[in-house]
Protein backbone atom coordinates (compact mmCIF):
# COMPACT_ATOMS: atom_id res chain seq x y z
CA UNK A 1 0.00 0.00 0.00
CA UNK A 2 0.98 3.27 -1.27
CA UNK A 3 1.06 6.73 1.46
CA UNK A 4 -1.00 8.84 -0.27
CA UNK A 5 1.62 11.68 -1.48
CA UNK A 6 0.93 15.00 0.56
CA UNK A 7 1.78 18.04 -0.68
CA UNK A 8 2.41 21.17 1.02
CA UNK A 9 0.56 23.79 -1.26
CA UNK A 10 1.09 26.92 0.93
CA UNK A 11 1.91 29.54 -1.70
CA UNK A 12 4.75 30.83 0.04
CA UNK A 13 6.57 28.16 0.33
CA UNK A 14 5.97 25.83 -2.58
CA UNK A 15 8.58 26.43 -5.48
CA UNK A 16 7.58 26.32 -8.78
CA UNK A 17 8.95 23.39 -9.69
CA UNK A 18 7.78 21.16 -6.43
CA UNK A 19 4.08 22.99 -7.74
CA UNK A 20 4.43 21.60 -11.10
CA UNK A 21 5.19 18.40 -9.77
CA UNK A 22 2.51 17.90 -7.76
CA UNK A 23 0.38 18.55 -11.03
CA UNK A 24 1.54 16.29 -12.83
CA UNK A 25 0.86 14.02 -10.32
CA UNK A 26 -2.93 14.93 -9.87
CA UNK A 27 -2.81 17.52 -7.12
CA UNK A 28 -5.15 19.84 -9.12
CA UNK A 29 -4.52 23.19 -6.18
CA UNK A 30 -1.34 23.03 -7.51
CA UNK A 31 -2.54 24.33 -10.58
CA UNK A 32 -4.42 27.53 -8.07
CA UNK A 33 -1.25 28.10 -7.14
CA UNK A 34 0.80 28.85 -10.16
CA UNK A 35 -2.38 30.63 -11.46
CA UNK A 36 -2.20 32.95 -8.35
CA UNK A 37 1.33 33.50 -8.79
CA UNK A 38 1.76 34.39 -12.61
CA UNK A 39 -1.49 35.08 -14.10
CA UNK A 40 -1.10 38.92 -13.95
CA UNK A 41 2.20 38.10 -16.17
CA UNK A 42 0.59 35.88 -18.43
CA UNK A 43 -2.49 38.01 -18.95
CA UNK A 44 -0.59 40.96 -19.38
CA UNK A 45 1.79 39.97 -22.45
CA UNK A 46 -1.11 38.31 -24.19
CA UNK A 47 -3.13 41.49 -23.40
CA UNK A 48 -0.44 43.01 -25.64
CA UNK A 49 -0.85 40.68 -28.18
CA UNK A 50 -4.65 41.02 -29.18
CA UNK A 51 -7.50 42.48 -28.65
CA UNK A 52 -10.19 41.11 -27.52
CA UNK A 53 -11.00 40.80 -24.29
CA UNK A 54 -12.51 37.14 -24.41
CA UNK A 55 -9.80 36.04 -26.37
CA UNK A 56 -7.14 37.27 -23.96
CA UNK A 57 -8.66 35.39 -21.44
CA UNK A 58 -8.94 31.97 -23.64
CA UNK A 59 -5.33 32.30 -24.17
CA UNK A 60 -5.14 32.71 -20.55
CA UNK A 61 -6.89 29.81 -20.28
CA UNK A 62 -5.27 28.00 -22.28
CA UNK A 63 -1.98 28.71 -21.07
CA UNK A 64 -2.92 27.15 -17.91
CA UNK A 65 -4.61 24.21 -18.88
CA UNK A 66 -1.54 23.79 -21.31
CA UNK A 67 1.22 23.63 -18.69
CA UNK A 68 -1.08 21.45 -16.44
CA UNK A 69 -1.24 18.98 -18.82
CA UNK A 70 2.48 19.30 -19.87
CA UNK A 71 3.41 19.96 -15.93
CA UNK A 72 5.70 16.89 -15.95
CA UNK A 73 8.03 17.95 -18.91
CA UNK A 74 9.43 21.86 -16.69
CA UNK A 75 12.81 21.61 -16.58
CA UNK A 76 13.04 22.50 -12.28
CA UNK A 77 14.16 25.88 -12.95
CA UNK A 78 13.47 28.43 -10.12
CA UNK A 79 11.09 29.92 -11.91
CA UNK A 80 8.48 28.75 -14.21
CA UNK A 81 7.53 31.95 -15.66
CA UNK A 82 9.17 32.21 -18.83
CA UNK A 83 8.15 28.61 -19.62
CA UNK A 84 4.29 29.88 -18.92
CA UNK A 85 4.66 33.17 -21.34
CA UNK A 86 6.73 31.36 -23.70
CA UNK A 87 3.76 28.82 -23.92
CA UNK A 88 0.97 31.33 -24.05
CA UNK A 89 3.61 33.10 -27.06
CA UNK A 90 3.44 29.67 -28.78
CA UNK A 91 -0.29 29.59 -28.59
CA UNK A 92 -0.65 33.48 -30.13
CA UNK A 93 1.58 32.38 -32.17
CA UNK A 94 -0.73 29.11 -33.17
CA UNK A 95 -3.50 31.16 -33.54
CA UNK A 96 -1.99 33.29 -36.61
CA UNK A 97 -4.21 36.09 -36.26
CA UNK A 98 -4.24 39.18 -38.69
CA UNK A 99 -1.91 41.97 -37.53
CA UNK A 100 -4.94 44.27 -37.34
CA UNK A 101 -5.92 42.49 -33.91
CA UNK A 102 -2.93 43.79 -32.36
CA UNK A 103 -2.71 47.16 -33.72
CA UNK A 104 -6.76 47.57 -32.27
CA UNK A 105 -4.97 46.29 -29.10
CA UNK A 106 -2.35 48.45 -28.78
CA UNK A 107 -4.61 51.68 -29.86
CA UNK A 108 -7.11 50.43 -27.15
CA UNK A 109 -4.51 50.33 -24.30
CA UNK A 110 -2.65 53.43 -25.65
CA UNK A 111 -6.18 55.30 -25.06
CA UNK A 112 -6.17 53.99 -21.58
CA UNK A 113 -2.80 55.08 -20.55
CA UNK A 114 -4.08 58.33 -22.13
CA UNK A 115 -6.34 58.62 -19.07
CA UNK A 116 -3.99 58.92 -16.43
CA UNK A 117 -2.95 62.43 -17.50
CA UNK A 118 -4.38 65.32 -16.22
CA UNK A 119 -2.41 67.93 -18.37
CA UNK A 120 -3.74 67.71 -22.00
CA UNK A 121 0.01 68.74 -23.86
CA UNK A 122 1.45 65.75 -21.94
CA UNK A 123 -1.38 63.45 -22.31
CA UNK A 124 -1.47 64.15 -25.87
CA UNK A 125 2.34 63.69 -26.42
CA UNK A 126 3.11 60.68 -24.71
CA UNK A 127 -0.09 59.24 -26.54
CA UNK A 128 1.84 60.26 -29.77
CA UNK A 129 4.46 58.52 -28.89
CA UNK A 130 2.76 55.10 -27.83
CA UNK A 131 0.76 55.17 -31.15
CA UNK A 132 3.82 55.73 -32.82
CA UNK A 133 5.24 52.88 -31.13
CA UNK A 134 2.36 51.06 -31.65
CA UNK A 135 2.45 51.95 -35.46
CA UNK A 136 5.96 50.99 -35.39
CA UNK A 137 5.81 47.66 -33.69
CA UNK A 138 2.88 46.29 -35.62
CA UNK A 139 4.80 46.66 -38.86
CA UNK A 140 7.25 44.17 -37.55
CA UNK A 141 7.22 40.51 -38.03
CA UNK A 142 5.46 38.38 -35.02
CA UNK A 143 8.24 36.30 -34.26
CA UNK A 144 10.43 39.23 -33.95
CA UNK A 145 7.73 41.11 -32.36
CA UNK A 146 7.24 38.18 -30.14
CA UNK A 147 11.03 38.51 -29.27
CA UNK A 148 11.30 41.43 -28.53
CA UNK A 149 7.98 42.06 -26.12
CA UNK A 150 9.37 38.72 -24.23
CA UNK A 151 13.20 40.51 -23.68
CA UNK A 152 12.26 44.19 -23.14
CA UNK A 153 8.30 44.19 -21.96
CA UNK A 154 8.61 40.71 -19.73
CA UNK A 155 12.73 41.16 -18.84
CA UNK A 156 13.69 37.18 -19.73
CA UNK A 157 17.23 36.71 -20.88
CA UNK A 158 18.08 35.61 -24.23
CA UNK A 159 18.26 32.38 -22.64
CA UNK A 160 15.29 31.85 -20.81
CA UNK A 161 13.30 33.22 -24.38
CA UNK A 162 15.21 30.71 -26.28
CA UNK A 163 13.82 28.09 -23.84
CA UNK A 164 10.41 29.24 -23.84
CA UNK A 165 9.77 29.32 -27.43
CA UNK A 166 12.41 26.09 -27.80
CA UNK A 167 14.39 27.93 -30.51
CA UNK A 168 18.36 28.26 -30.43
CA UNK A 169 20.23 31.07 -28.77
CA UNK A 170 21.38 32.63 -31.51
CA UNK A 171 17.56 32.68 -33.42
CA UNK A 172 17.02 34.85 -30.24
CA UNK A 173 20.15 37.13 -30.65
CA UNK A 174 19.49 37.80 -34.48
CA UNK A 175 15.62 38.30 -34.24
CA UNK A 176 16.22 40.80 -31.53
CA UNK A 177 18.62 42.59 -33.20
CA UNK A 178 16.67 42.99 -36.49
CA UNK A 179 13.44 43.88 -34.48
CA UNK A 180 15.58 46.74 -32.40
CA UNK A 181 17.11 47.55 -35.93
CA UNK A 182 13.68 47.66 -37.76
CA UNK A 183 11.94 49.58 -35.16
CA UNK A 184 14.36 51.85 -35.06
CA UNK A 185 14.45 52.35 -38.62
CA UNK A 186 10.31 52.51 -38.81
CA UNK A 187 10.43 55.20 -35.65
CA UNK A 188 13.08 57.22 -37.85
CA UNK A 189 15.53 56.99 -35.07
CA UNK A 190 19.55 56.48 -35.86
CA UNK A 191 21.82 53.91 -34.68
CA UNK A 192 21.13 51.29 -37.94
CA UNK A 193 23.85 48.78 -37.84
CA UNK B 1 34.38 63.10 -35.44
CA UNK B 2 35.08 60.55 -37.55
CA UNK B 3 34.20 59.84 -40.75
CA UNK B 4 33.60 55.75 -40.19
CA UNK B 5 31.54 54.53 -37.75
CA UNK B 6 33.25 52.50 -35.18
CA UNK B 7 33.76 48.77 -35.45
CA UNK B 8 32.97 48.04 -31.57
CA UNK B 9 29.43 49.77 -31.85
CA UNK B 10 27.76 45.88 -32.06
CA UNK B 11 29.33 45.03 -28.97
CA UNK B 12 26.93 47.75 -27.15
CA UNK B 13 23.77 45.38 -28.46
CA UNK B 14 25.36 42.04 -27.77
CA UNK B 15 26.45 43.15 -24.55
CA UNK B 16 22.69 44.07 -23.88
CA UNK B 17 21.75 40.48 -25.09
CA UNK B 18 23.99 38.68 -22.98
CA UNK B 19 26.55 38.02 -25.85
CA UNK B 20 29.30 39.16 -24.36
CA UNK B 21 30.99 37.27 -21.19
CA UNK B 22 33.94 37.91 -19.40
CA UNK B 23 37.37 39.85 -20.70
CA UNK B 24 34.87 40.80 -23.67
CA UNK B 25 32.55 42.28 -21.64
CA UNK B 26 35.13 44.27 -19.76
CA UNK B 27 36.92 45.45 -22.50
CA UNK B 28 33.43 46.45 -24.36
CA UNK B 29 32.87 48.35 -20.98
CA UNK B 30 35.52 50.23 -21.07
CA UNK B 31 35.63 51.48 -24.67
CA UNK B 32 31.86 52.59 -24.31
CA UNK B 33 33.04 55.10 -21.53
CA UNK B 34 35.77 56.61 -23.98
CA UNK B 35 33.73 56.34 -27.17
CA UNK B 36 30.81 58.44 -28.14
CA UNK B 37 28.91 56.79 -30.62
CA UNK B 38 28.70 53.72 -28.45
CA UNK B 39 27.61 55.50 -25.30
CA UNK B 40 25.16 57.13 -27.75
CA UNK B 41 24.20 53.59 -28.80
CA UNK B 42 23.57 52.45 -25.79
CA UNK B 43 21.20 55.53 -24.41
CA UNK B 44 19.36 54.91 -28.12
CA UNK B 45 18.78 51.27 -26.72
CA UNK B 46 17.89 52.12 -23.72
CA UNK B 47 15.37 54.10 -24.15
CA UNK B 48 14.19 52.30 -27.13
CA UNK B 49 13.98 49.41 -24.44
CA UNK B 50 12.27 51.89 -21.95
CA UNK B 51 9.70 52.85 -24.00
CA UNK B 52 8.75 49.10 -24.83
CA UNK B 53 8.60 48.38 -21.12
CA UNK B 54 6.46 51.14 -20.49
CA UNK B 55 3.30 50.26 -22.86
CA UNK B 56 0.23 50.50 -20.91
CA UNK B 57 -0.16 46.76 -19.18
CA UNK B 58 -3.65 46.35 -18.30
CA UNK B 59 -5.03 44.06 -15.51
CA UNK B 60 -8.17 42.01 -15.29
CA UNK B 61 -10.14 43.42 -12.02
CA UNK B 62 -10.18 40.84 -8.93
CA UNK B 63 -13.53 39.70 -9.57
CA UNK B 64 -12.79 38.55 -13.02
CA UNK B 65 -9.70 37.08 -11.90
CA UNK B 66 -11.65 34.78 -9.33
CA UNK B 67 -13.85 33.96 -12.24
CA UNK B 68 -11.03 33.03 -14.45
CA UNK B 69 -9.42 31.14 -11.93
CA UNK B 70 -12.32 28.91 -11.24
CA UNK B 71 -13.35 28.33 -15.02
CA UNK B 72 -9.42 27.61 -14.84
CA UNK B 73 -9.85 25.18 -11.78
CA UNK B 74 -12.81 23.77 -12.96
CA UNK B 75 -11.67 22.69 -16.59
CA UNK B 76 -8.76 21.20 -15.46
CA UNK B 77 -10.76 19.67 -12.92
CA UNK B 78 -13.47 18.05 -15.29
CA UNK B 79 -10.01 17.49 -17.50
CA UNK B 80 -8.53 15.18 -15.01
CA UNK B 81 -12.15 13.43 -13.80
CA UNK B 82 -13.74 12.80 -16.74
CA UNK B 83 -10.97 12.61 -19.35
CA UNK B 84 -13.47 10.91 -22.12
CA UNK B 85 -15.30 14.61 -22.20
CA UNK B 86 -12.09 16.27 -23.26
CA UNK B 87 -11.22 13.75 -25.46
CA UNK B 88 -14.42 14.37 -27.72
CA UNK B 89 -12.51 17.17 -29.03
CA UNK B 90 -9.66 15.12 -30.60
CA UNK B 91 -9.85 15.23 -34.53
CA UNK B 92 -11.13 12.37 -35.95
CA UNK B 93 -7.38 12.11 -38.00
CA UNK B 94 -6.03 11.93 -34.48
CA UNK B 95 -8.64 9.93 -32.51
CA UNK B 96 -8.20 7.38 -36.03
CA UNK B 97 -4.31 6.99 -35.19
CA UNK B 98 -5.41 6.61 -31.30
CA UNK B 99 -7.39 3.67 -32.47
CA UNK B 100 -4.74 1.77 -34.16
CA UNK B 101 -2.76 2.51 -31.13
CA UNK B 102 -5.23 0.97 -28.93
CA UNK B 103 -5.63 -1.87 -30.65
CA UNK B 104 -1.91 -3.28 -31.01
CA UNK B 105 -1.87 -1.99 -26.97
CA UNK B 106 -5.15 -4.55 -26.42
CA UNK B 107 -3.36 -6.83 -28.49
CA UNK B 108 -0.42 -6.86 -26.59
CA UNK B 109 -2.13 -7.05 -23.20
CA UNK B 110 -4.11 -9.75 -24.23
CA UNK B 111 -1.07 -11.49 -25.33
CA UNK B 112 1.49 -10.98 -22.30
CA UNK B 113 -1.27 -10.31 -19.90
CA UNK B 114 -4.83 -11.61 -18.72
CA UNK B 115 -7.14 -8.56 -18.79
CA UNK B 116 -9.11 -9.18 -15.37
CA UNK B 117 -6.09 -9.33 -13.92
CA UNK B 118 -4.73 -5.93 -15.64
CA UNK B 119 -7.70 -4.70 -14.84
CA UNK B 120 -8.06 -5.93 -10.92
CA UNK B 121 -4.03 -4.52 -10.40
CA UNK B 122 -5.05 -0.91 -11.83
CA UNK B 123 -7.82 -0.62 -9.74
CA UNK B 124 -6.23 -2.11 -6.63
CA UNK B 125 -3.40 0.69 -7.18
CA UNK B 126 -5.51 3.72 -6.79
CA UNK B 127 -8.38 3.15 -5.23
CA UNK B 128 -8.08 0.65 -1.27
CA UNK B 129 -11.53 0.17 -0.28
CA UNK B 130 -12.06 -0.80 3.76
CA UNK B 131 -15.49 -1.74 4.25
CA UNK B 132 -16.94 -2.66 7.97
CA UNK B 133 -18.32 -5.96 8.19
CA UNK B 134 -21.68 -6.40 6.12
CA UNK B 135 -20.70 -3.88 3.98
CA UNK B 136 -21.81 -4.92 0.00
CA UNK B 137 -19.58 -3.27 -2.00
CA UNK B 138 -17.85 -3.92 -5.39
CA UNK B 139 -15.36 -2.67 -7.50
CA UNK B 140 -14.48 -2.67 -11.32
CA UNK B 141 -12.97 -0.62 -14.17
CA UNK B 142 -14.40 0.68 -17.05
CA UNK B 143 -12.31 2.46 -18.98
CA UNK B 144 -10.24 4.76 -17.70
CA UNK B 145 -12.82 5.22 -14.74
CA UNK B 146 -12.42 3.13 -11.67
CA UNK B 147 -16.25 2.45 -9.82
CA UNK B 148 -16.99 1.24 -6.55
CA UNK B 149 -20.52 0.66 -6.03
CA UNK B 150 -21.44 0.80 -2.37
CA UNK B 151 -24.97 -0.72 -2.09
CA UNK B 152 -25.40 -1.14 1.90
CA UNK B 153 -23.33 -0.35 4.96
CA UNK B 154 -19.85 1.93 5.57
CA UNK B 155 -16.61 1.93 4.00
CA UNK B 156 -13.49 4.02 3.97
CA UNK B 157 -11.92 4.84 0.60
CA UNK B 158 -8.26 6.23 0.34
CA UNK B 159 -7.82 6.70 -3.32
CA UNK B 160 -4.30 7.60 -4.76
CA UNK B 161 -4.15 9.92 -7.65
CA UNK B 162 -3.45 8.93 -11.23
CA UNK B 163 -3.47 11.37 -13.70
CA UNK B 164 -5.10 8.70 -16.40
CA UNK B 165 -7.96 7.20 -13.97
CA UNK B 166 -10.87 8.49 -12.60
CA UNK B 167 -12.23 6.95 -9.53
CA UNK B 168 -16.42 7.14 -8.89
CA UNK B 169 -18.20 5.92 -5.65
CA UNK B 170 -21.47 5.00 -7.30
CA UNK B 171 -24.28 5.22 -4.43
CA UNK B 172 -27.94 4.03 -4.33
CA UNK B 173 -28.76 7.42 -4.31
CA UNK B 174 -26.46 9.31 -6.33
CA UNK B 175 -22.25 9.45 -6.37
CA UNK B 176 -19.03 10.61 -4.81
CA UNK B 177 -16.21 11.87 -6.93
CA UNK B 178 -12.66 12.22 -6.04
CA UNK B 179 -8.96 12.92 -6.75
CA UNK B 180 -6.25 11.62 -4.31
CA UNK B 181 -8.44 11.21 -1.42
CA UNK B 182 -9.08 10.33 1.77
CA UNK B 183 -12.82 9.82 2.97
CA UNK B 184 -15.22 7.22 4.52
CA UNK B 185 -19.28 6.78 3.22
CA UNK B 186 -22.16 5.31 4.68
CA UNK B 187 -25.11 4.09 3.40
CA UNK B 188 -28.29 2.64 4.47
CA UNK B 189 -31.78 1.85 3.28
CA UNK B 190 -30.57 2.86 0.01
CA UNK B 191 -29.75 5.92 0.94
CA UNK B 192 -26.39 8.12 1.22
CA UNK B 193 -26.03 8.61 5.44
CA UNK B 194 -22.90 9.95 5.96
CA UNK B 195 -19.62 11.43 4.08
CA UNK B 196 -16.74 12.25 5.79
CA UNK B 197 -13.32 13.53 4.08
CA UNK B 198 -9.79 12.74 5.64
CA UNK B 199 -7.72 14.14 3.44
CA UNK B 200 -8.07 15.81 -0.63
CA UNK B 201 -11.56 17.05 -1.67
CA UNK B 202 -14.82 14.80 -3.01
CA UNK B 203 -17.86 16.10 -5.06
CA UNK B 204 -20.82 14.56 -3.97
CA UNK B 205 -23.76 14.00 -6.31
CA UNK B 206 -27.12 13.04 -4.83
CA UNK B 207 -30.21 12.51 -6.69
CA UNK B 208 -32.58 15.51 -6.15
CA UNK B 209 -29.63 17.71 -4.13
CA UNK B 210 -27.67 19.79 -5.24
CA UNK B 211 -24.09 18.61 -5.83
CA UNK B 212 -21.83 19.18 -2.41
CA UNK B 213 -18.06 19.90 -2.66
CA UNK B 214 -16.23 18.82 0.17
CA UNK B 215 -12.95 18.97 1.56
CA UNK B 216 -10.63 17.37 4.18
CA UNK B 217 -11.92 17.84 7.86
CA UNK B 218 -15.52 18.49 6.63
CA UNK B 219 -18.36 15.88 6.35
CA UNK B 220 -21.93 15.79 5.37
CA UNK B 221 -24.96 14.39 7.06
CA UNK B 222 -28.44 13.39 5.34
CA UNK B 223 -29.81 14.67 8.69
CA UNK B 224 -28.08 17.86 8.69
CA UNK B 225 -28.79 19.08 5.19
CA UNK B 226 -32.24 20.96 4.34
CA UNK B 227 -34.17 19.42 1.58
CA UNK B 228 -33.94 21.20 -1.85
CA UNK B 229 -37.42 22.30 -1.37
CA UNK B 230 -36.37 24.34 1.69
CA UNK B 231 -33.39 26.16 0.27
CA UNK B 232 -35.62 27.49 -2.53
CA UNK B 233 -37.20 30.35 -0.48
CA UNK B 234 -35.06 32.34 0.84
CA UNK B 235 -35.96 32.46 4.79
CA UNK B 236 -35.50 28.72 5.15
CA UNK B 237 -32.14 29.24 3.23
CA UNK B 238 -31.10 31.96 5.76
CA UNK B 239 -32.07 29.56 8.89
CA UNK B 240 -30.01 26.53 6.86
CA UNK B 241 -27.28 28.39 5.94
CA UNK B 242 -25.75 29.48 9.67
CA UNK B 243 -26.62 25.58 10.87
CA UNK B 244 -24.52 24.61 8.14
CA UNK B 245 -21.94 26.94 9.08
CA UNK B 246 -21.91 25.76 12.37
CA UNK B 247 -21.84 21.95 11.34
CA UNK B 248 -18.74 23.01 9.37
CA UNK B 249 -17.20 25.06 12.43
CA UNK B 250 -18.09 22.02 15.18
CA UNK B 251 -15.60 20.05 12.86
CA UNK B 252 -13.27 23.12 12.63
CA UNK B 253 -12.88 23.65 16.25
CA UNK B 254 -10.13 20.82 17.09
CA UNK B 255 -8.12 20.92 14.36
CA UNK B 256 -7.59 24.90 14.45
CA UNK B 257 -8.27 26.19 18.08
CA UNK B 258 -6.29 29.53 17.34
CA UNK B 259 -9.22 30.22 15.24
CA UNK B 260 -11.89 30.42 17.28
CA UNK B 261 -11.78 33.92 18.63
CA UNK B 262 -12.01 34.87 15.63
CA UNK B 263 -14.79 32.42 14.14
CA UNK B 264 -16.69 34.05 16.86
CA UNK B 265 -16.02 37.76 16.74
CA UNK B 266 -17.28 37.22 13.01
CA UNK B 267 -20.81 36.86 13.34
CA UNK B 268 -20.78 39.66 15.41
CA UNK B 269 -18.88 42.26 13.23
CA UNK B 270 -21.10 41.41 10.27
CA UNK B 271 -24.32 40.85 11.97
CA UNK B 272 -26.99 39.67 8.94
CA UNK B 273 -28.26 43.12 7.28
CA UNK B 274 -31.38 42.88 5.09
CA UNK B 275 -30.16 45.82 2.74
CA UNK B 276 -27.27 43.93 2.56
CA UNK B 277 -28.40 41.04 1.46
CA UNK B 278 -29.80 42.82 -1.40
CA UNK B 279 -27.02 44.26 -2.60
CA UNK B 280 -25.04 42.42 -5.38
CA UNK B 281 -22.61 46.01 -4.75
CA UNK B 282 -22.03 44.83 -0.72
CA UNK B 283 -22.10 40.90 -1.67
CA UNK B 284 -19.16 42.07 -4.47
CA UNK B 285 -17.42 44.03 -1.71
CA UNK B 286 -17.56 41.82 1.01
CA UNK B 287 -15.61 39.32 -1.35
CA UNK B 288 -12.96 41.57 -2.43
CA UNK B 289 -12.40 42.16 0.95
CA UNK B 290 -11.73 38.71 1.42
CA UNK B 291 -9.21 38.21 -1.66
CA UNK B 292 -7.62 41.27 -0.15
CA UNK B 293 -6.82 39.79 3.12
CA UNK B 294 -6.02 36.58 1.41
CA UNK B 295 -3.31 38.15 -0.80
CA UNK B 296 -2.01 40.09 2.69
CA UNK B 297 -1.67 36.23 3.54
CA UNK B 298 -4.09 37.58 6.52
CA UNK B 299 -5.61 34.15 6.34
CA UNK B 300 -7.52 34.14 9.55
CA UNK B 301 -8.68 37.34 9.25
CA UNK B 302 -10.00 36.44 5.47
CA UNK B 303 -11.79 33.09 7.19
CA UNK B 304 -13.15 35.09 9.78
CA UNK B 305 -14.65 37.71 7.11
CA UNK B 306 -15.96 34.67 5.03
CA UNK B 307 -17.80 33.13 7.75
CA UNK B 308 -19.51 36.50 8.11
CA UNK B 309 -20.27 36.28 4.15
CA UNK B 310 -22.00 33.25 4.05
CA UNK B 311 -24.13 34.47 7.20
CA UNK B 312 -25.25 37.78 5.89
CA UNK B 313 -25.48 35.98 1.50
CA UNK B 314 -26.48 32.58 2.32
CA UNK B 315 -27.18 32.66 -1.39
CA UNK B 316 -24.26 34.73 -2.62
CA UNK B 317 -23.26 34.35 -5.86
CA UNK B 318 -19.73 33.20 -4.40
CA UNK B 319 -20.88 30.79 -1.37
CA UNK B 320 -19.13 27.89 -2.58
CA UNK B 321 -16.03 29.62 -3.11
CA UNK B 322 -15.96 31.80 0.02
CA UNK B 323 -17.00 28.46 1.66
CA UNK B 324 -13.85 27.11 0.84
CA UNK B 325 -12.04 30.37 2.23
CA UNK B 326 -14.31 29.98 5.31
CA UNK B 327 -12.68 26.23 6.08
CA UNK B 328 -9.55 26.31 4.05
CA UNK B 329 -7.86 26.35 7.71
CA UNK B 330 -9.04 23.33 8.88
CA UNK B 331 -8.82 21.24 5.74
CA UNK B 332 -4.80 22.41 5.65
CA UNK B 333 -4.60 21.47 9.05
CA UNK B 334 -6.52 17.99 8.25
CA UNK B 335 -4.47 17.54 5.26
CA UNK B 336 -0.96 18.55 5.94
CA UNK B 337 0.76 17.21 8.99
CA UNK B 338 -2.20 17.16 11.34
CA UNK B 339 -2.81 13.11 11.76
CA UNK B 340 -5.56 13.87 14.65
CA UNK B 341 -7.57 15.12 12.38
CA UNK B 342 -8.28 11.88 10.37
CA UNK B 343 -11.54 10.26 10.94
Amino acid sequence: MTAPRRVQLAQGELTDAAALEALSQGHISALGVLYDRYQASVFSFVRRATNDASDVEDVVHVTFMTAARAASNFDGRQSCRPWLVGIAARLLHRRKRGMSRWARALRELTVREGERHTDPHRELSARDEVNRLSAALEKLTEPKRIVLLLAETEGLSSEEIAGALQIPVGTVWTRLHHARRDLRRLLGREGES
Amino acid sequence: MSLQPCPRKWQVEAARDGRLLGKDLESASRHRETCAECSHEERELCALGHELSRLPAVHLDQVSVQRSRQRLMAAHNESVIDPPARERGVSLGVAGALAVALTAAGWLVLVHRPPAASHAQASREIVEVHAQAGARWAKHLEGSRIFVDLEDGAAAFEIHPHPGRSVVIRLPDGEVRDVGTVFDVRVAERHTQHVAVSEGRVSIRLNGRSTVSLGAGESWDAELTPSPVARGSQPAAAKASPSALAHVEKRLAPARPSAAPEATAAPQALAPSAADSQSTKAEDDAYLHIVDLLREAKDSEAEAQAKGYLLRFPNGFRRIEVLNIATRGARDAGTYGAPGARQ
